[in-house]
């Protein structure tokens, strides 16, 4: 895209030069022009310090150069540069896009000249003539690499010196096609410190020696339209900041008074996404499953798939890995994340706390708002999303915490009401049982006289009938306490906080009596850590009962038995051994299953209904032969937690060997 | 079995009843002594030649229970019949230790049953 050094472009002589070589009427007649040109500058800053706003100061840029009653060009664009794609891009353009359309302007403007303010005005408040639109739209598809412009003029220009050419192939490729003059100029927008742009402006009829006379004029316009634009700009970036600190302040104000996370997290997404001009927000928390989705938010009808969520997610951690807010897709990177569809851009910034990645923030699909704006997230966005993240970060998590001990408080007092509610149906339970057996004794008093009463009298005792009454309706009685005892039984949960050592002791007292009959060592071994354990004592000694009656029955005169209690990490164990033979593994197998006994005494259902009340609270009974003691018991209760845990009777026939039987 | 010469002793605290189950086993045909607590009742056991003990389980003092392991500790071949109020026990620990379990009714034929199948039992085992 190199151009030598035209021959043909020519910078303009200075006013002052020419001056010298005129006479007095000459020189007079140039310095009218000069005031001429003075006072249109003048006209033209006017309009440009009306407006702050960059698009409006540009079309008055252009208009002063295409009107003709100012600088009488045919046609002219504006090309910016983005410093950050170094890029010299085309942004609005001026003019008929042909020659036929001119001379019809030209016809319109010899009738009723307008002036320049009435141009500008037009300009501004109605939409581009079909001439501009067409224009304007050629000349906006231009893009030029800043560093392949070479030496020509629009790289003169941005080095800041403009100045005219009277053949297009000076202009590189596109701009060459509808600038092709015969002659015109570049002219730099230059601002304080840097150059803006350029702006191309040429004539196709007239003069060529025109473009040059202009020059110096709009040479001038073009520097107070860089000075007025970026100015703008500048005010432009002051007003971003500020709403961003803004909203920056407001959502810490936000974080600090409320209390709710779903809605932080809504206001997190929605404040990021409407500060950053994006159509969409989403933010992700980190859970078990790795990110997932908590809040979304978006303008009006935003598309959501499975495939946008899947690319989102993978920006997302993309972030989170590296610690930095990301930028993805947008016209430059278009590649690395196809899955994020056409021309759509991601802004991730990955939600930190100390170090440890707790979530992420994205927005995407950046909404160009007017022209100027670019169409994709730019620093500003990419700063203030990452501003955003880290101060909200601290705030969320700090939610989450929150959040997680209210569940857990809930989840303390739901359980805390349901054991009150237990203790209480216990206590009602306790009571009607207590008043149904308060009545039972004298009821039995009543019918049993009842009865010896009716028993001695006769037949035909007048009185006969009314005792008879009065014996069945005492049977009525009882049957209604029986019900009514049973029915007590049944909703009154038994579970207690008791002493295993205790109970033990209680049952072993029992014992007694059997133990020295079959004169029988009993080793007793209480652990001396045993917590009280949540239990129903009557079942738990009928189960250590059962047990300890199997014992009896295997251990031979004169043998031992050994009790003992011990508390392990998570279970207290209860073990119940006796030095009898070996039982051999079948035997061993069927110890459980109910009515399967070779005892000729007993129903077999001893050791079965210990097996479902020690599951009831959540244990397990397990039983080993070893080499000391012919058969160990070990009953195993949970430290905390009675979930129950039952099993049918068809469940058992079907267990393997291996799971009862310990290694022995 | 001859029922003449058996002892049968009565642990109930509530004196009604206590009335009515004398008369009514006197009637059978045992001597019928009476204790109202389970301590009174050991004492008894000691002093005189029971055959058969009916106990009621819920006591002030010494409970049923307890009561029925100092019984057979002293004797431990001593037929014991509960008498309870309480159902709930029939099939936790009436088997063992006592002899039967019986529910406490107005009806007082079953106990009665009960008290003669023991007695027979310990007939038939001392025979033996």
């Amino acid at each position: 895209m190199s151009d030598p050094l035209p021959h043909r472009f020519c910078t303009p002589r200075s006013r002052a030069h020419a001056a010298r070589d005129l006479d007095p009427a000459g020189q007079v007649a140039l310095l009218e022009r000069e005031l001429a040109d003075l006072e249109l500058l003048f006209r033209v800053v006017n309009l440009m310090h009306a407006t702050l706003d960059p698009e409006h100061i540009a079309r008055i840029t252009l208009t002063s150069m295409t009107a003709g009653t100012a600088l009488g060009m045919n046609r002219a664009a504006m090309l910016l540069v983005d410093e950050e794609a170094g890029t010299l891009r085309g942004y609005l353009a001026v003019g008929p896009q042909s020659r036929e359309a001119a001379q019809e302007i030209w016809t319109d403007m010899e009738r009723e000249p307008l002036p320049l303010e009435e141009l500008v005005r037009l300009a501004l408040g109605s939409a581009p003539g079909p001439g501009d639109a067409a224009l304007s739209a050629r000349v906006k598809a231009l893009s030029y690499p800043i560093a392949a412009l070479g030496a020509g003029p629009l790289a003169k220009a941005l080095e800041g010196a403009g100045g005219c050419f009277e053949a297009p192939d000076v202009l590189p490729a596109g701009l060459r096609d509808m600038f092709d003059g015969p002659s015109g100029f570049v002219v730099p927008l230059r601002a304080t410190e840097r150059v803006l742009g350029v702006v191309v402006a040429d004539r196709f009829a007239g003069e060529p020696s025109a473009s040059g006379e202009r020059l110096a004029l709009a040479l001038e316009v073009a520097h107070q339209a860089g000075l007025a634009m970026g100015n703008a700009q500048q005010l432009n970036e002051v007003r971003i900041r500020a709403a961003q600190l803004g909203t920056l302040h407001e959502l810490g104000k936000h974080f600090l008074a409320v209390q709710d996370l779903g809605w932080s997290l809504h206001m997190l997404v929605r404040c990021a996404s409407e500060v950053t001009s994006a159509r969409a927000g989403v933010v992700w928390l980190s859970g078990e499953k790795g990110l997932q989705i908590e809040s979304r938010w978006a303008a009006g009808d935003a598309p959501a798939s499975a495939e946008l969520d899947a690319a989102l997610i993978q920006v997302a951690m993309e972030a989170t890995r590296c610690g930095e807010t990301v930028l993805a897709g947008g016209p430059e990177n278009a590649g690395a994340h196809a899955g994020l569809g056409e021309g759509r851009s991601v802004l991730c910034a990955p939600l930190l706390v100390r170090g440890r990645v707790i979530g992420a923030l994205a927005v995407y699909d950046h909404i160009a708002m007017g022209s100027f704006e670019p169409s994709a997230f730019d620093r500003h966005d990419r700063q203030f999303l990452g501003t955003l993240a880290d101060q909200a970060a601290n705030a969320v998590e700090n939610l989450r915490l929150m959040e997680s001990t209210r569940q857990s408080e809930q989840r303390l007092r739901e359980t805390q009401a349901l054991l009150l509610r237990n203790e209480k149906l216990a206590a009602l339970g306790e009571m009607s049982a207590k008043v149904a057996h308060e009545i039972r004794n004298p009821l039995a008093a009543i019918g049993g006289f009842a009865r010896r009463v009716t028993r001695s009298l006769g037949q035909s005792d007048p009185n006969r009938e009314a005792m008879e009454l009065i014996v069945r309706e005492t049977e009525r009685l009882e049957r209604i306490l029986s019900e009514q005892l049973q029915f007590a039984q049944l909703s009154r949960p038994r579970l207690q906080m008791e002493d295993l050592n205790k109970v033990l002791g209680e049952t072993l007292q029992l014992l007694g009596p059997a133990l020295g009959e079959r004169k029988v060592r009993l080793i007793k071994r209480l652990g001396p850590d045993i917590p009280p354990l949540l239990l129903d004592p009557d079942k738990i000694k009928q189960v250590l009962l059962n047990i300890l009656q199997n014992a009896l029955q295997n251990v031979s005169h004169g043998g031992r038995v050994r009790v003992e209690t011990r508390r392990l990490p998570e279970f207290v164990e209860v073990d119940v051994a006796n030095d009898g033979p070996k039982i051999p593994g079948e035997v061993m197998e069927r110890l459980f299953v109910p009515f399967c006994t070779s005892r000729e005494h007993g129903t077999g259902l001893g050791l079965a209904v210990a097996d479902q009340i020690v599951r009831e609270h959540g244990g397990e009974i397990r039983v080993r032969s070893d080499s000391d003691w012919g058969c160990v018991f070990s009953v195993v209760l949970p430290l905390e937690g009675n979930t129950d845990r039952r099993r049918h009777v068809a469940d058992r026939r079907s267990r393997s060997r291996t799971d009862r039987r310990e290694a022995a | 079995m001859a029922v003449v010469n058996k002892t049968i002793l009565i642990v109930e605290d509530d004196e009604s009843l206590v009335d009515l189950y004398s008369l009514e086993f006197q009637d059978e045909g045992y001597r019928v002594l009476a204790a109202t607590s389970g301590e009174r009742a050991l004492a008894r056991v000691q002093e005189d030649a029971v055959d058969l003990v009916v106990l009621d389980l819920k006591m002030e003092g010494m409970d049923g229970l307890t009561t029925l392991g100092e019984l057979l500790r002293v004797r431990r071949d001593l037929p014991v019949v509960i008498n309870s109020a309480y159902p709930a026990f029939k099939h936790d620990f009436g088997a063992w230790g006592a002899e039967a379990y019986v529910v406490k009714s107005a009806n007082l034929d079953e106990l009665k049953c009960r008290v003669r199948e023991a007695l027979q039992r310990r007939e038939q085992v001392q025979a033996a």
